[in-house]
């Protein structure tokens, strides 16, 4: 009897991109506890130790001997909706993550050249909402992680300056869970379960979707000193395309508890139980049955550009401009190859390239403990038409302070606290299904967003 | 060393300046203004065809936003959704009278969808036509109300559907259906295929009472208005007999019919017996035969003076049933401290006054039960909606020191 469609899972896969608290899109910066500290304005003058590898391959050049840099941030993500209607308060319900990141170089005693190995997280996090916020239909959760190995080789060329870089092998993993909303179903051709009375937000299935993919890209950097007192470097990390190919999507049924009246138009039997009709949906080879579906997720590339000065005794101070190619992330295309297949499409996003503008400082203090302190603020990629429950992304302002205390003349450790504030956004809990929806026609509420950060790092020199 | 300390502490002071400077805290958030007070915070009427918005024996996304919730709500100011049927309905309002034609060339079949974007999470007016008093509490229902039960609540019950709305507030106008039906059949007992029966007093207060239970379930209703139902015997799609005797009468129905009508000598000029219009339509379409009995004529197959007829001891019935009704009702109301709005005593004074014939003007094919009976002779027509809703303000201002405006009158 049904003809029932799988039509939001494309927005899963859509929206295989997850939400990044800190950052703007789905980038991750926590690589590194100094580099929060100092609000990731590093390229120009880098923090010692081996995480120059991911924000200035060149400036590894400068790093001596055996080094390792290891560590872990976590990441409380807090936030909600606000319908605007209802005026009811959904909050948020992100787990902490914990990201982690290792760095190991080596160079050699002269600084002319070194060689290292990065692994880090900088795209990745999860948004999940309680299963009854109304736009669990967009997204009750996604999560993604995307890991980098990143081999590097830095070489000074001048005298104090440096460029180096590495290629970059990337895996991603995504997990993706939505609630399907059984008004939005077909029951024939044409007509929908909504225009037979069935409520909007009838909850009726869920669907998870899980796969990976894999991909490769480069990233590299300059490094130099102009004059005594001040530095300049830039790195640019190249976009990677992810594929995520045979992809599994599956689906549970999620009881309405809706029961036929008499009279009812389908000339069904009073009381039959709507459950009963849809159950057939779910079996194997339906459209609700376990299938493939694929698609690709395009990581953008990243350029940043800073400078520093140490002017100012046992200071460093450093102003950076970082710019994030996230126009790339402007379609999605869902391919399913299972009884969906015929709902295959593309999906708009219409992101826009974004930045973000940073400032830090670290002070030295005799006993050999290090003070940090930075500020970010990033500029969002997301349109306004595209702010969902997947991704409510909006302007960031973030807030650092750190500090690194010597333990041993190997060993010291970091430690690095960030503040995400947000001014919220209005934003959309249902989908956008054509160019010519606005932000006034989708926007329903209000999303608000905060997020801290806390960052543990060890390095080990040798 | 003090110089550096300088230093280092307007680099800091720069970086936390143009930190706060960065800081807001703006919200936009589109709210509605708000209600005229918390109390109608979520206003949810439950109901039947009236309260639904059926009008002229039809019902559309046109008629549905002319009844008294609506009207209520928009008083109110507190969002109110209704579920929009796409014209030309489901089915299409009567348009010329007596001749039945409906809207859009429409058929008493015809049913169209809900409309696609009227798909909506919460509804506020759940009522639906042909409901009785069993229907709001029951997943199956009576089937009164055909699709429309499923149209308007989508495989929920009006209380589930209300409950959803988490109401602060509640109309409730129920009852009408546990007599109406059965009056206008002129069999006031049940006969499968014939009528449904006029339910018990002791049925009705139970399923009123099962209807407040499920409602109080919620735990989020402050207040209400509890509405009495309709003396359907004062109906103007039931005429006086004795009218068959007025001049001109005879020869207009017969017009009507298109076919000569024998009047029984059962029927005289003192007769106190009421017919329903319906018979006129029956007539046309050959299921009834063109004789009018004022009374049931023993050993007649047909029930002819029977069906379609209410004799004085029916139409006693009747009143005594509905005032039985209503004073459940109307202890009900005091009983949990909501108001109570008897329409009875409007209508009457409407019929009173002339402004609902006694008689149908059948010159007046687009208005013949005046402006504030519908084509059907039955549902309140708009500008009923608009003395109503005034009324049930009045009600609810009394009772609760509220100040919900009154609406002009039409």
């Amino acid at each position: 009897m049904t003809v029932l469609r799988a039509p939001t899972l494309a927005m899963l896969l859509a929206l295989g991109a997850a939400h990044g608290a800190h950052a703007q899109g789905f980038q991750l910066n926590e690589l590194g506890t100094c580099a929060v500290a100092r609000g990731q304005a590093v390229t120009a003058s880098p923090c010692k130790d081996p995480s120059v590898i991911y924000w200035n391959p060149a400036a590894a050049a400068s790093l001596e001997g055996w080094s390792i840099y290891a560590g872990a941030a976590a990441i409380r993500v807090g936030g909600g909706f606000t319908a605007d209607t209802s005026r009811r308060v959904f909050d948020g319900n992100v787990p902490v993550s914990v990201p982690p990141h290792v760095f190991v170089n080596y160079g050699s005693r002269d600084d002319r050249w070194a060689a290292g190995l990065g692994v880090y997280v900088p795209y990745g996090l999860t948004s999940q909402w309680h299963s009854d916020f109304p736009g669990r239909f967009e997204a009750l959760k996604a999560s993604l992680t995307t890991v980098y190995v990143q081999p590097n080789v830095a070489y000074r060329f001048a005298p104090n300056w440096e460029v180096g870089g590495g290629p970059v092998f990337g895996y991603s993993t995504v997990e993706l869970r939505q609630s399907l909303d059984l008004a939005q179903q077909q029951v024939s051709p044409g007509l929908t379960f909504g225009q037979l009375g069935v409520a909007a937000q009838t909850e009726f299935a869920r669907a998870k979707l899980s796969g990976s993919g894999t991909a490769f890209g480069f990233n590299v950097g300059v490094h130099g000193a102009l004059g005594a007192d001040w530095e300049i470097g830039a790195r640019y990390l190249s976009q990677l395309d992810f594929h995520y190919d045979n992809a599994d999507a599956t689906f549970s049924q999620v009881p309405t508890n809706l029961v036929l009246s008499a009279g009812n138009p389908l000339g069904l039997p009073a009381g039959t139980p709507v459950d009963a009709l849809l159950s057939t949906e779910f079996v194997p080879g339906a459209p609700l049955s376990a299938q493939k579906v694929s698609t690709r997720i395009k990581h953008p590339a990243q350029f940043q550009l800073g400078l520093g000065y140490s002017g100012i005794l046992n200071t460093r101070l450093e102003g950076d401009f970082e710019w994030t190619q996230f126009s790339s992330f402007d379609q999605l295309p869902i391919d399913f190859s299972g009884p969906a297949s015929g709902q295959s499409r593309t999906l708009l996003e219409d992101y826009q390239n974004s930045w973000s503008i940073r400032v830090g400082a670290e002070h030295a203090f005799a006993v050999g403990i290090k003070g940090r302190v930075g500020f970010t603020y990033v500029k969002s990629p997301a349109p306004d038409e595209t702010v969902t429950p997947l991704l409510p992304d909006m302007n960031r302002r973030n807030y650092t302070v750190g500090f690194g205390v010597p333990l041993s003349p190997r060993y010291t450790l970091d430690a690095a606290y960030l503040h995400v504030d947000t001014s919220g956004r209005r934003g959309r809990i249902v989908e956008r299904t054509s160019a010519n929806q606005t932000a006034l026609d989708l926007n329903s509420g209000f999303y608000t967003l905060e997020a801290n950060v806390f960052s543990l790092s060890i390095r080990a020199n040798f | 060393m003090s110089r550096e300390r300088n230093h280092v502490a307007g680099a800091v002071g720069v970086v936390m300046i143009a930190a706060v400077a960065a800081c807001s805290n703006t919200k936009d958030l589109v709210v509605p203004p708000p209600p005229v007070n918390p109390l109608f915070a979520s206003y949810v009427s439950l109901g039947n065809s009236i309260t639904a918005g059926f009008q002229s024996g039809g019902i559309n996304d046109s008629t549905q936003h002319q009844a008294y919730p609506v009207l209520l709500a928009q008083q109110m100011n507190t969002p109110f959704t209704v579920a929009s049927l796409l014209d030309p309905g489901c089915p299409p309002p009567i348009d010329s009278f007596p001749k039945g034609t409906r809207v859009g060339g429409g058929t008493p079949t015809t049913c169209f969808f809900r409309s696609q974007v009227s798909g909506v999470a919460v509804l506020n007016n759940v009522a639906v036509p042909g409901a009785a008093s069993f229907d709001p509490a029951s997943p199956i229902g009576t089937g009164g109300g055909g699709p429309l039960t499923t149209f308007i609540l989508g495989g929920k019950t009006q209380v589930q559907r209300a409950l959803d709305a988490k109401p602060t507030f509640v109309s409730i106008w129920i009852g009408n259906n546990d007599v109406l039906p059965a009056a206008l059949s002129g069999v006031l007992d049940s006969v499968p295929g014939v009528s449904p029966g006029v339910t018990s007093e002791a049925t009705f207060e139970q399923n009123y009472n099962a209807m407040l239970t499920g409602l109080d379930a919620g735990g989020t209703i402050k207040g209400g208005i509890l509405i009495g139902v309709v003396n359907v015997a004062n109906a103007p799609v039931f005429f006086p007999a004795p009218a068959l005797f007025a001049p001109g009468v005879l020869p207009a129905l017969e017009q009507a019919v298109g076919a000569a009508i024998t009047v029984d000598t059962s029927c005289t000029p003192t007769t106190q017996s009421i017919i329903n219009f319906e018979l006129l339509e029956a007539m046309r379409g050959g299921t009834a035969p063109d004789t009018i009995a004022c009374h049931a004529l023993a050993n007649h197959a047909n029930g002819l003076g029977d069906v379609f007829v209410l004799d004085a001891t029916e139409i006693a019935a009747v009143s005594q049933a509905v005032a039985g009704y209503n004073a459940f009702i109307q202890q009900t109301a005091t009983s949990k401290g909501w108001a109570f709005f008897d329409p009875n005593a409007a209508l009457a004074q409407l019929r009173e006054s002339g402004q609902i014939p006694v008689l149908p003007d059948l010159t007046q094919p687009t208005k013949p039960f005046g402006d504030f009976i519908s084509l059907d002779g039955i549902h309140p027509a708009a500008a009923a909606h608009v003395l109503l809703a005034n009324l049930m303000i009045q009600a609810i201002n009394s009772q609760y020191g509220t100040s919900i405006p009154a609406l002009s009158s039409p």
